[in-house]
């Protein structure tokens, strides 16, 4: 018997395995029913027979024959009772077995099969409502699946978030239970305690690694001040001094979750350095006290007594002259000693980031980009790589806000140029060069000029201030071509940022493929169109590989046809001073506007229900762009997933992306490395011995794409290739036509 | 000499004196820019921080006016600082002195900015080192 299915779905092809009992459920009703027919079937038959032996009675025949006739009839009419039982019991037992069978198969291996009706009234009303019930239990379970996945998705991302934060810290941080066994651990923490830079096993004691009478003072003291109650508003604060040398401070905490579990919340901070510049800064200030009231009190006696007696000898006189030199000189040598040390190893530590002079330079003038255009007005950039340690937010305010002066102050139409180099070992020069300063005649000083508030109507910090604050000078430098604004600062001795510690850092690892599948990327709004600096890009193939950042992008499509496919996913994160910056990332699922085919979702797991609730392409887009800013675009393969956004940007209105002016790990590595046989990401990575995460997640993939990069990066650089227009040019040429033609033929395209 | 720290002042303009200069002094940086302009001295020796307008911008404005432009200037400062130093040699100062000094010291300073030819006084924004900071160590 064929069942329709309900929802049009398709039938299970499985063969029916029946439940235990089902079937001879079934056999015991058909045959209560047949005995029920014969039971029925015998009343009839006994009044017959009597009935016939009365009348052969009657009709004076012999006992004999009146019997023998008697049983004939009976049997006749007992074997056609038998007969109509058994033909009765077949017909209505058949549809009772179907269903039966059927609701087996709803409440079995096949949630979504529906009973056919049967002809019967009575059963046709019974397997409706048997497909009610089963309807109600589906819509059931599916609310339940729902909510089941909506609740372990906002899970997930809470403890992405989570994860995110603790791998941001430079803040170490060591969650323990009661018994002060490990729960969680991040990278700085491991670094400053030492421990192994293998993810701590959970439930792993942290006193395996840490001497107890360290932190259990600080640990009792918390539990007896808390006594449970007042959990996590307590801060235990305390100092330990490391087997190897280092000073962490720890501020220790009590949580209680919902469950009433408790655990020990550890933040510990590196003050190794503090610590160690306050001792020697007491010592040098004790010394140096000691010695002034010395020599103060030799002056001002010799002083004293020159004035006082008029009746000294000359050798007297002159031995206390002698004195008062003396002294005043060792005074002015303690002087240039204090300053010397003040801004040398005891100068107050100065916190803060390393920040890359050219960043400073390229956000500011990318800020200023629509007053340069308003006036008329050009700029340009450029300088060596340079380090200054300080308040990113503060320099990046006051670069902006002297380009800001430059623009208002420079003439229509003038071309300004942002430049920075290093004066000595020690000091570094922002200048923004424009070819006349135009000052109103109010008697204000050029001085004054600096005297601007770090932002707009917010007074109290000005830029004079944060410049001050990093040690920093400003001035106006007057010259016959023009004048410049300079910014002068401190410089660090190194040229790239240092690396926080990437050290194939294991829970790095983890938070980087965490993030692939996260998506908290929420830029604050800005009107400005950016698409045609992307577009105009290649326009500066004069700028240094080494001092560009990179944005490393990655589709995921419904196919493999940009006109007729669409994306699903974008994920990008960008590269900057050689490391990619996790934390700096794009990650967002992009609703297509059609069904995903099975192929695809097979690929990157993106189904239909994932983007159903989604931006569109056309308002991701813009994100995107804006996320990209000033930074060099790089892809694998990029001419596929260019195909794909260029097609909308031409809908939307706005400039392609050249991909001239593009990046493509995939033609660099055929281009720098001819003889390796694959050109795939997987292949790639194997070579660099990197690790691939999360692969055909466009995030996962941008990752990984983005290590490619920075290896291809370091070659290139090895290779004398120092600048962007080169590596561009690499990208053309016959070879790397051929090359594509191969990899496309490999990957189907 | 523009000083605005009275003993300083006494105490500079008699060893000047005794070592046969001719001494105007001023007490701010605007009587300093008047007096500079009216007399056009043969060296200035300039505080920085002075009760009105910096002492760089004493300099700059000295160095606007072209007939002033190779007049020395000796920057006498407490401010000892690597860019403030930078700063004031790139606004016009000839040398960059900070306190203390050796008044001996300053002496030979004086002396040889007036017997050098005018073609070494640093020109503004030239980039040209002048001594170290605190050049009074020995």
């Amino acid at each position: 018997m064929t069942l329709p299915s309900a929802r049009g779905q398709a039938r299970d092809s499985r063969p029916f395995a029946p439940l235990e009992g089902k079937p001879a459920a079934s056999g015991t009703y058909q045959r209560t029913l047949r005995l029920t027919l014969v039971a029925v079937a015998a009343l009839p038959l006994a009044v017959a027979t009597v009935a016939t032996f009365v009348m052969l009675r009657q009709a004076r025949l012999d006992l004999e024959q009146v019997a023998a006739i008697s049983l004939m009839v009976s049997l006749g009419i007992l074997g056609a009772a038998v007969s109509l039982a058994f033909g009765a019991a077949r017909a209505l037992g058949g549809p009772i077995q179907d269903l039966c069978e059927g609701v087996s198969m709803i409440i079995g291996p096949n949630r979504a099969h529906r009973l056919a009706l049967p002809e019967e009234a009575d059963l046709a009303d019974l397997a409706r409502g048997v497909n009610e019930l089963a309807e109600r239990a589906d819509t059931t379970a599916e609310d339940l699946e729902r909510r089941l996945s909506s609740a372990t998705h906002e899970l997930v991302v809470q403890r992405q978030m989570l994860t995110s934060v603790l791998f941001a810290l430079a803040d170490g941080v060591v969650v323990c239970n009661r018994d002060l066994n490990l729960v969680l651990s991040n990278a700085a923490a491991r670094r400053m305690l030492s421990l192994p830079s293998r993810p701590l096993r959970r439930g792993e004691s942290i006193f395996s690694y840490l001497n107890p009478a360290m932190l259990r003072p600080l640990v009792e003291s918390l539990g007896a001040a808390t006594g449970g109650s007042q959990q996590g508003q307590r801060l235990e604060r305390g100092t330990l001094a490391l087997p190897g040398g280092a000073t962490v401070q720890v501020n220790a905490t009590l949580a209680v979750n919902d469950q009433g579990q408790a655990h020990y919340v550890f933040v510990l901070r590196d003050v190794t350095q503090q610590v160690s510049v306050d001792r020697l800064r007491g010592q040098f200030l004790d010394a140096s006290v000691r010695r002034l009231r010395s020599q103060a009190t030799s002056l001002l006696s010799a002083a004293e007594i020159l004035r006082a007696y008029d009746d000294l000898a000359e050798p007297q006189r002159r031995s206390f002259l002698d004195v008062l030199q003396r002294d005043a000189e060792r005074l002015a040598d303690e002087l240039d000693a204090i300053h010397a040390q003040a801004v040398g190893t005891l100068a107050p530590s100065r916190t803060g980031d390393d920040v890359r002079v050219s960043q400073l330079a390229e956000w500011a003038a990318a800020e200023l980009g629509p007053a340069l255009a308003a006036r008329g007005q050009r700029i340009s950039t450029g300088g060596e790589p340079l380090i200054v340690r300080g308040d990113r937010l503060a320099l990046l305010q006051v670069t902006r806000r002297l380009l800001e002066l430059a623009v208002a102050r420079a003439p229509q139409r003038a071309n300004l140029s942002l430049r920075w180099r290093r004066v000595s070992a020690s000091l570094l020069e922002l200048a923004i060069e424009l070819p006349r300063l135009e000052v109103e005649q109010d008697g204000l000083a050029e001085e004054q000029l600096f005297d601007i508030p770090l932002e707009d109507g917010q007074p109290g910090r000005s830029v004079r201030d944060v410049v001050r604050e990093h040690h920093g000078e400003l001035w106006v430098r007057g010259g016959p071509k023009g004048c410049a604004l300079v910014l002068s600062l401190p410089a660090s001795q190194a040229t790239t940022p240092p690396d926080p510690g990437r050290d194939g850092d294991a829970v790095g690892q983890q938070v980087l493929a965490l993030l692939s599948r996260g998506g908290f990327y929420e830029p604050g709004p800005r009107a400005e169109d950016r698409s045609e600096r992307l577009a105009a890009l290649a326009a500066h193939p004069e700028a240094r590989l080494a001092d560009l950042s990179y944005v490393v992008f990655d589709l995921e499509t419904t196919g493999l046809e940009p006109g007729c496919d669409e994306v699903v996913s974008i994920g990008a994160v960008r590269v900057r001073g050689g490391r990619v910056i996790p934390e700096d990332h794009l990650h967002s699922l992009v609703n297509p506007g059609r069904r995903i085919p099975r192929l695809s979702t097979k690929i990157h797991g993106i189904t239909d229900e994932l983007v159903a609730g989604q931006p569109a392409l056309d308002d991701v887009l813009p994100r995107f762009i804006e996320f990209v800013g000033r930074s060099v675009l790089v892809a694998h393969l990029a001419a596929f997933d260019l195909a794909f956004l260029n097609s909308r940007l031409g809908t939307m209105g706005r400039p392609a992306i050249r991909q001239a002016a593009v990046l493509d790990t995939l033609l660099l590595s055929c281009s720098l490395f001819p003889s390796w046989g694959g050109y795939n990401v997987e292949e790639i990575a194997a070579r660099f011995g990197l690790a691939v995460v999360d692969r055909h997640t466009a995030l996962g993939d941008a990752l990984t794409t983005a290590e490619i990069l920075i290896r291809l990066l370091e070659v290139l650089q090895r290779r004398g290739i120092e600048t962007l227009g080169p590596a561009l040019e690499l990208q053309s040429g016959d070879l790397i036509r051929k090359l594509v033609g191969a990899v496309r033929a490999e990957l189907s395209w | 000499m523009i000083e605005d720290e009275e003993n300083i002042l006494l105490s500079l303009q008699f060893v000047l004196e005794r070592a046969g200069y001719q001494v105007h002094s001023a007490r701010t940086g605007q009587e300093g820019l008047c007096a500079i302009r009216r007399d056009r001295p043969d060296l200035v020796i300039l505080d920085l921080m002075l009760p009105d307008i910096s002492g760089y911008e004493v300099c700059q404005q000295a160095r606007r006016d072209p007939s002033l432009a190779a007049m020395p200037i000796l920057v006498l400062t407490a401010r000892a600082q690597e860019a403030e130093r930078e700063k004031g040699l790139d606004v016009g100062a000839t040398e960059y002195v900070t306190k203390p000094f050796r008044v001996s010291d300053l002496l030979a300073r004086v002396s040889r900015l007036l017997d050098s030819p005018r073609s070494d006084v640093r020109s503004p924004g030239s980039g040209v080192r002048g001594l170290e900071p605190g050049g009074s160590g020995s």
